[in-house]
């Protein structure tokens, strides 16, 4: 099955001459999440297996994720399932895409919680400019970052508001095969978040 | 021996569930890291054990919700309670087998000034008496002057949501402590601000029985504070008796209730959300203490910032009533931007609270920033069944010590309660005393939990 889904997102766009690729991601993650009071800070680590994956087809895109949060300390955050649905359409100097980020907690009340997310791209060239609302899965709040493509892939470095960096390397190893390395630690308030992770990628690296 | 081995019993005999978690220091020797001079005890309110009184409690419960709900559960009243207006010295004997060096209870404004400047003379002097047999007994006594109750005089005025209440407790003020500075110097100005204003105007579970008012709500604490500022200055005016000869004339204190509010997800906005939700219940109050500027925010609602004259330096201790932990989950349909639930799974006390040690840990490290000494105001559980009262009691102390440990400054540790009483809206069924009330005779019959309280006081180094 996970076969059959990999093979039709990576025959949705044969051309891969838009902004946007088709491809599938699985990885894990840590995330670090805490705020900070007067002589302390009250926070803990969670770890973070993803899945995700997308596909454009006559520029149309479709992208899909989702990560279970499983708390590393004893008695901390509940369980939380988080999907991705998003879809837009993706040129070959720009691509937009929008929409829900749903995260379901079964121990909490209300379990679930809907978020909207946005991502928009334009490129000039080698370079380009990303900005985000909700992206990365709805854990980064805003970002606007500037993208990179080199021969075997792509690096970004971004701000994240009001006080943060997101750094993301996608690098080709092998023909479709590739590694993914996303990391950011912003601060919003009193509010701190980090996450660390990597994944595999399979079809593209865009 | 004999008490190591009963200590240990109390303990082994529990059945281990998480958020009791285990202890690794030997139980038996608990108490022997307090500091000398520490204060052990049990606290008290005048409503909830005195009975006979008259307030805006009286008042509020005999009333019902609109849907036909009463406002307390059961219908109960507090016409009786404990009857510990005419039942003292039988409190006094149930302290002395808990080995109490403290005993904090309030006094009762609308006793002591049923109308506006009549004053029942006869009332302040048995409280004077309470004083004197407790310090004759080598209990300090820890008074609260307003604990939750307004005569009807001042609720009908507006109470905490009008102004004059600023003047009348300060009057109030004076008046006891003119009274009992020779027998006082540990003073609690009020009890749960942050409690009395959400449980008023947000929940609608006390008086005056509002809901979803938080910009009322927030205005309460506000006069909460400032009408604080003016009983500090009273009560350093007026008692210039050092009590206990310790060098202090006054010890004044807030007792400040603290909730460990943990995001219930990783979701970046139930973090934001329990941040929000900390800063307004658990750090406002010692901020606006420690520098005299009342900073309140509810977003879109209400934002307060105001410098209150006298506030900053007005607490020589800060008192902390913990109880439990709340998971944060954002629901922005609500007032308070979150509902607060409880984790499953977990040891729970009979009203669903999460028993969580490392919550009182964590906010004596915590305040201890602030430079205060700590006093633990109150902590405790219902616990109609009595099985978890001693780990209950035993992994806070360990936490109480590895705080201390750890550079906080606690002086003292106050149980809520010495026994079972009229618990406010969940009226007699929420059981915390280290004593249960025998039905009909209303004695004072110890729990298992007495010997082990005991036991851990004797540790105490003299």
């Amino acid at each position: 099955m996970t076969s059959l889904v990999l093979s039709l997102v990576l025959a949705a766009d044969p051309s891969a001459a838009r902004l946007l690729d088709s491809h599938v991601a699985a990885g894990v993650g840590v995330l670090g999440s805490a705020y900070t009071v007067t002589g302390a800070r009250l926070g803990e680590a969670a770890l973070m297996p993803t899945l995700s994956a997308r596909g454009v087809l006559a520029g149309f895109v479709v992208e899909g994720g989702a990560f279970v949060s499983s708390s590393l300390v004893r008695g901390g955050t509940v369980f939380s399932l988080t999907g991705a649905a998003r879809v837009g359409y993706s040129g070959q100097r720009w691509a937009v895409v929008a929409g829900v980020i749903t995260q379901v907690a079964p121990e909490a009340q209300p379990s679930v919680q809907v978020l909207p997310s946005v991502r928009a791209s334009v490129s000039f060239g080698a370079a380009g400019l990303t900005l985000g609302v909700f992206d990365h899965l709805g854990l980064v709040p805003a970002h606007l970052s500037v993208d990179l493509r080199v021969p075997n892939g792509r690096f970004s470095l971004g701000w994240v508001a009001p006080l943060g960096l997101l750094a993301s390397a996608d690098v080709d190893l092998v023909q479709g095969f590739g590694l993914r390395v996303t990391a950011f630690g912003f601060r919003l308030g009193n509010v701190e978040s980090a996450l660390l992770l990597v994944s595999g990628t399979w079809g593209g690296a865009r | 021996m004999k008490r190591v081995v009963l200590l240990a019993l109390a303990v082994t005999a529990c059945q281990p569930r998480a958020g009791l978690d285990d202890v690794s220091a030997d139980p038996g020797l608990l108490g022997s890291a307090l500091p000398r001079g520490f204060l052990w005890g049990t606290a008290t309110a005048a409503h909830q054990i005195e009975g006979g009184l008259d307030n805006d409690w009286s008042v509020f419960e005999a009333g019902s919700f609109p849907d036909g709900t009463p406002h307390i559960r059961n219908r109960d009243r507090a016409t009786v309670a404990t009857d510990s207006w005419n039942r003292f010295d039988d409190d006094l004997a149930a302290m002395k087998a808990l080995g109490s060096t403290t005993y904090r209870f309030s006094v009762e404004w609308s006793r002591l000034e049923p109308r506006k400047g009549e004053w029942n003379d006869a009332a302040m002097q048995r409280y004077r008496d309470w004083c004197v047999k407790l310090r004759a007994n080598g209990i300090t006594p820890m008074v609260t002057l307003q604990h939750f109750t307004l005569p009807r005089w001042v609720a009908d005025a507006g109470g905490f949501e009008g102004e004059a209440i600023r003047g009348d407790l300060e009057r109030f003020t004076r008046r006891v402590a003119g009274n009992l500075k020779d027998q006082v110097d540990w003073w609690v100005t009020l009890n749960e601000p942050n409690v009395y204003a959400v449980q008023g105007w947000l929940r609608g579970v006390f008086p005056p029985g509002k809901k979803d008012d938080t910009v009322t709500q927030t205005k309460v604490i506000a006069m909460m504070l400032k009408t604080h500022a003016r009983m500090a200055q009273a009560l350093r005016e007026v008692d210039d008796v050092d009590a206990d000869g310790d060098g202090f004339a006054t010890r004044i204190a807030v007792a400040h209730h603290v909730r460990y509010f943990q995001p219930a997800t990783t979701s970046p906005l139930d973090v934001a959300i329990a941040a929000l939700t900390d800063d307004y219940s658990n750090e406002a109050i010692p901020r606006a203490l420690k520098t005299g500027r009342v900073l309140l925010d509810v977003p879109g609602a209400i934002t307060i910032d105001e410098v209150v004259p006298g506030l900053a330096g007005s607490i020589d201790v800060l008192g902390l009533n913990y109880y439990t932990r709340d998971l944060v989950r954002t629901d922005l349909g609500s007032p308070s931007f979150s509902t607060l639930t409880y984790r499953k799974g977990r040891a729970t006390s009979d009203l669903g609270w999460d028993l969580y040690p490392d919550g009182l840990h964590s906010f004596l490290v915590r305040f201890a920033a602030y430079g205060w000494p700590l006093v633990v105001t109150e902590n405790g559980l219902a616990d109609r069944s009595g099985t978890l009262r001693t780990p209950f009691l035993v992994q806070h102390v360990h936490a109480l010590e590895r705080a201390l440990r750890d550079g906080a400054d606690v002086r003292g540790y106050a149980h809520w309660s010495l026994m079972d009483n009229f618990e406010w809206a969940e009226g007699y069924d929420a059981q915390f005393g280290l004593f249960t009330i025998e039905p009909g005779t209303l004695r004072r019959v110890p729990t298992a939990s007495v010997e082990p309280f005991r036991a851990i006081g004797a540790n105490i180094p003299r």
